[in-house]
């Protein structure tokens, strides 16, 4: 009996005591409220405009740098945290923090990752006024508006010219075989297709070039010329520049931006055609500053904002009228059909086979 | 048969009563219980979901071998097979050429009168405070394809097959020169406690110096070095950083596993790859605990003992010395390299003196520079305190599940970073609901005991908190109120029980009673108001001029957020624990009912929301931090503990003071300047760590040394060494302020020992 007379009591108080609190803070509540001076509204109050954009960059560090001071010029009341990441690192973020995520936009990088992350759900679908300033809205966006296009470039080789002044006859690559010949063994530099966008859209040209079978053929022999896979798709314009290896296969504003920096490099282009990229933009699902994510989308579709390239080393050419390039000669060499959606979708699989096949191959140094 | 059984019990009863020993002892058993935690949560937890992450599919959840049966498959075997090869090959290259360069070392130091001993002193110091890959990119910069040495001074060109940095053999050398320092540390003490009697004694009887050397240097010595061989072997396969930079196309699993999490979205395939790289590492880490330990021939005294013999033969003093010198030469300069790196324009093309590289590291890598060192301080006492906790009870204490404790606090700066980084993603990405209500029951459980001596009572009050926490987080939904307001409910709650806690309370702990409850409910006041003082000054810190000063200010306001308004269930779980004090002043049976309400409250904001989704938050990258210091802080509390003969604190004990006064007066004054000088290594640990938070950096919060590593291929080699000269200056400044301030309050016998880790 007494027992029980115990455990009612006890929940009984402990109800009571929850009562009391509940009803407690009908008064206490009121005061806290209130109590912040300045008038102005919570934080917590969701509709209050964010003062913080989370941004997921992928161009090189000095561009994402350059845009966030350049945004927060014009909103004044906004800080941009941002992360450079290459776009393999970026999707893999994005998945891992797909129930939180941490980034509100992701700006640059080629579109075919901002393809997979669109058919995962990741990004959000985002209607901009400033759509309509695209030059060609069949190629630089997305049907369903999931990410928008914000540059374009072709792919390059880069070639030091010391070292070809001290290999005398050596000329530099200007078709993709070119990379096989035996002079470059062990001196071409390229990024890791699994972390990096650049060593992919370059893996697929290869394939679209030569088709399938041909295609990986040929990067089993090119893998073997290769000193070194980088993490990032620029690194290797930087290696080459130092003179770390003779030959880097990059996105052409990269070596560009490499030669202005006073690398002596030597731009060529694969004579029997070269990809090129798409730099995409999407809003990340369930971005915490959403609003703040819209402002950078609008913004980075207008003109004015894409021919600030230049100013931070990006001679990407642009994608919206009104926008002039700044090196229109970039694009106006002889460039493939590129398909976007075969790429984009064949991506894990293309990346698991070259991980394993290609990283197997014999002709591998060491 | 019948026999065994009470003798069972008996035991079981004794380990009960160890428990119980210890939880008559509020201030240690908390203790326990919060270390315990600590460790459950951020290095049982992550590695074991690593395990688990290995054999099943993350987007079915089904069990499969998928990774496993990879090695014996036709098509993915031989690149596996080749990865391990290429791993075993650099580790034991490593650790061997680490280790018979760390007893060169050694061996001149304490036997041959080595005449530069300063030298070697800053040698060992150097790779403690620099980032993990500086000696690659000052070995690139020297040694590379268009290095200083190789292309420049000997003018080599490098055509096609031609051997260069890259590749094996390039990373087993800068592994070497990387590592062979915590060898040197290793041997040397060995070599220093050696009982020179016994030497003296066969050279009395006429054996020769080399047969000495056989017979009994080298056997008193094997210890110390399978010792370091091993270590040395661990910390190259857990290399991230120097495999990146230079490792050609030989691909090792640190790679591997970083490429498949971090470049190919494979947590499955970076799970089994670590689980690969983990048995290793645990077998030798076993090995080295439980075989080698026991095989030590030397007292281990603490003191070097007092008679030395002395190399006296030229030929094997000078051949000694020679090769000494000559890696010091190598060592220093390259670390001079990475400083007249960051000062050249574009290394080997336009090597005149530039600025330039300092200023874009300042600018764009501030955010970077100002949060790691934030976050790297902030775990320091984290890490401390744990560590002398730790310590204090493995070294005065018996209880059940000491050596455990021990082992997995070891365990967790033993482990591949990268396993552990990857073990935090899958753990922390989303509440893990059963570890949260793990920790959450024994604290809990804990209360209900000190409340009430009925068992079945502190059953009720732990349901009754568990019920009554869940359920007031659904009165804010019914009474329509947002966060702020649910957090203004629960402040209401906390200074209620403030109130009606210092009414009960014995009359001596009044005040302390209120005090505790009043700093919860003003927490939570805090929590509510910050938004109030970091928005202003972000918002005042935009409108000041030039690049820097709103970037300081703007990652200030982040800093008074990160203390303000910390992760719900860390808050929870110190109100919890916060009661757990509280309530012992407090009288009975008011006891009972003040320590369900803290309960209550506590409980409430644990079981909040996804409480403890830790991913992306700073705090996560604290812990992280925090484990991989912790050995060396439970390491340097054990030591400085061991050196306190227990009859100081048992004299305390029988002359009337409690075990709380003892630790206070006594143990704590004693043990607390080693405390502090260990602090400074734990800060150049954090500092340095790379493998272990590559995964867990944010926009908010960067990384130091990711951000280097990324600068590498991004800003070029000059402005990486630029980043990392910053770095290494930080961690001196901390050093010289710490052994500045330990000297001024300690007097001058104090000094910071930066040879505890290893």
């Amino acid at each position: 009996m007494i027992r029980f007379g115990r455990i009612a009591g006890m929940l009984t108080l402990a109800l009571f005591l929850t009562v009391l609190l509940a009803a407690c803070t009908a008064v206490p509540a009121a005061p806290p409220a209130a109590a912040p001076a300045g008038g102005e509204n919570a934080a917590s109050d969701n509709a209050a405009a964010s003062t913080e954009l989370n941004l997921l960059c992928t161009p090189q560090v000095q561009w994402c740098e350059g845009m966030k001071a350049e945004f927060e010029k014009v909103y004044p009341d906004i800080t941009v945290n941002f992360v450079r990441m290459s776009s393999g690192e970026s999707l893999t973020r994005l998945r891992n923090e797909k129930d939180n995520p941490q980034f509100d936009i992701w700006w640059g990088g080629p579109v075919d990752s901002f393809v997979a992350a669109a058919q995962e759900g990741l990004l959000e679908a985002y209607d901009s006024p400033n759509m309509a300033n695209l030059a060609n809205p069949e190629l630089y966006k997305d049907p369903n508006n999931y990410w928008a296009g914000i540059y374009m470039g072709s792919l390059g080789f880069a070639t030091n010219q010391t070292w070809l002044d001290e290999n005398p006859g050596v000329e530099p690559p200007r078709s993709w075989d070119d990379l096989l010949k035996p002079e470059f063994k062990g001196q071409i530099m390229v990024a890791h297709p699994s972390s990096s966008g650049t060593s992919y859209t370059a893996l697929c040209t290869i394939l679209q070039i030569k088709g399938e079978e041909e295609g990986w053929k040929f990067i089993k022999d090119y893998a073997g010329q290769v000193l070194q896979f980088t993490k990032s798709g620029a690194a290797p314009a930087k290696f080459v520049g130092q003179g770390e290896a003779a030959v880097g296969i990059v996105f052409s504003h990269d070596i560009v931006a490499e030669i202005e920096k006073g690398s002596p490099l030597v731009l060529t282009f694969p004579e029997e055609g070269t990809g090129y990229e798409i730099g995409g933009m999407g809003i990340i699902k369930g971005a915490k500053h959403l609003d703040a994510a819209k402002k950078w989308f609008d913004w980075a579709l207008e003109p004015a904002t894409q021919e600030l390239g230049p100013k931070y080393g990006a001679y990407q050419a642009p994608t919206v009228i009104g926008a002039k390039p700044s090196r229109p000669e970039l694009l106006e060499v002889n460039l493939i059909d590129y398909d976007f959606d075969w790429c984009g979708s064949n991506k894990t699989a293309f990346v698991d086979k070259f991980t394993n096949e290609i990283a197997t191959a014999e002709n591998l140094k060491e | 048969m019948t026999a065994a059984i009470p003798t069972q019990r008996s035991t079981l009863w004794r380990r009960w009563q160890e428990v119980r020993i210890i939880g008559q002892d509020p201030v240690l058993a908390v203790g326990l219980i919060a270390v315990s935690a600590f460790v459950f949560l951020f290095v049982a937890l992550p590695l074991l979901r690593v395990i688990y992450q290995g054999f099943f599919d993350p987007a079915t959840g089904e069990f499969s071998l998928k990774y496993f049966q990879q090695f014996v498959d036709p098509y993915y075997g031989p690149h596996l097979w080749q990865v391990l090869a290429n791993t075993l090959i650099m580790g034991l290259g490593a650790a061997t050429g680490g280790t018979i360069l760390g007893f060169i070392f050694a061996y001149a130091m304490v036997r041959c009168s080595f005449p530069f001993a300063r030298a070697v002193h800053v040698v060992t110091l150097l790779p403690t405070i620099s980032p993990p890959f500086a000696i690659a990119i000052a070995a690139i910069l020297l040694f590379g394809r268009n290095g200083l040495i190789t292309k420049q001074m000997l003018g080599m060109r490098f055509g096609p097959d031609s051997n260069d940095i890259y590749g094996l053999d390039g990373l087993i050398f800068v592994q070497i020169i990387t590592f062979f320092p915590v060898a040197y540390l290793i041997i040397r003490a060995m070599l220093e406690r050696i009982d020179a009697s016994m030497e003296e004694a066969a050279l009395s009887l006429r054996a020769s110096k080399f047969h000495i050397f056989r017979t009994i240097t080298l056997p008193l010595l094997t210890p110390g070095i399978a010792a370091s061989f091993l270590l040395l072997f661990v910390e190259s396969l857990a290399d991230l950083g120097n495999p990146l930079l230079l490792g050609g196309n030989a691909s090792v699993l640190s790679t591997e596993i970083y490429l498949a999490v971090n470049g190919q979205f494979d947590q499955q395939k970076g799970a089994a790859l670590s689980l690969v790289l983990l048995i290793p590492t645990l077998t030798l880490f076993l090995l080295q605990r439980y075989y080698l330990s026991k095989r030590s021939y030397i007292a281990v005294t603490g003191k070097p003992t007092t008679g030395r013999i002395f190399v006296k033969e030229p030929v094997t003093r000078w051949t000694f010395i020679i090769l000494t010198l000559v890696t010091l030469v190598v060592v220093l300069m390259l670390y001079f390299t990475i400083l007249w790196g960051s000062f050249t324009k574009l290394w080997g093309i336009n090597n005149e003196l530039f600025l330039g590289n300092y200023a874009v590291a300042l600018t764009r890598g501030l955010n970077a520079i100002l949060s790691t060192t934030f976050l790297s301080a902030v775990a320091t006492p984290v890490a401390g305190v744990i560590g002398v906790v730790i310590a204090f009870l493995v070294v005065r204490r018996t209880f059940a599940g000491k050596q455990t404790l021990d082992f997995i606090s070891n365990l967790g700066g033993a482990v591949p970073g990268t396993i552990l980084g990857i073990g935090y993603i899958v753990a922390f990405i989303g509440a893990s609901w059963y570890a949260v209500l793990l920790v959450y029951a024994v604290l809990v459980g804990y209360l209900a005991a000190r409340v009430t001596g009925r068992g079945w009572v502190a059953l009720l009050l732990v349901l009754a908190a568990t019920v009554g926490g869940y359920y007031l987080n659904w009165l804010p939904l019914l009474l329509g109120l947002d966060e702020a307001g649910w957090r203004t409910f629960l402040m209401a709650g906390f200074l209620l029980l403030a109130v009606a806690g210092s009414a009960f309370a014995s009359p001596r702990h009044r005040r302390r009673t209120f005090l505790i409850f009043s700093v919860m409910a003003l927490a939570m006041l805090a929590y509510n108001l910050s938004p109030y003082i970091t928005e202003p000054l972000a918002r005042w810190g935009r409108t000041l001029p030039g690049v820097e000063l709103p970037k300081v200010v703007v990652k200030l306001s982040s800093f008074i957020t990160f203390f303000l308004q910390p992760t719900l269930a860390i808050l929870g779980y110190t109100f919890l624990t916060m009661t757990i004090f509280a309530v012992e002043w407090v009288r009975r049976p008011a006891r009972l009912w003040i320590g369900l309400a803290g309960a209550i409250l506590s409980a409430s904001l644990i079981f909040y929301g996804n409480s403890l989704t830790l991913v992306g938050t700073p705090y996560i990258i604290v812990a992280a931090y925090a484990v991989r210091s912790l050995p060396a802080s439970v390491r340097a509390g054990v030591a400085s503990l061991q050196q306190i003969d227990p009859s100081i604190e048992e004299a305390s004990n029988i002359l009337g003071g409690d075990a709380q006064y003892t630790f206070r007066n006594v143990t704590l004054p004693l043990i607390l300047p080693a405390f502090f000088a260990g602090l400074v290594f734990a800060f150049a640990r954090h500092m340095t760590s790379l493998s272990a938070v590559i995964f867990l950096t944010t926009a908010q919060w960067p990384i130091l040394t990711v951000w280097i590593l990324s600068e590498v291929e991004q800003g070029g080699m000059s402005v990486a060494a630029a980043y990392s000269v910053i770095l290494v200056v930080i961690v001196l400044a901390a050093i010289g302020l710490m052994s500045l301030w330990l000297k001024r309050t300690y007097g001058a016998s104090q000094d910071v020992d930066m040879t505890v880790g290893g």
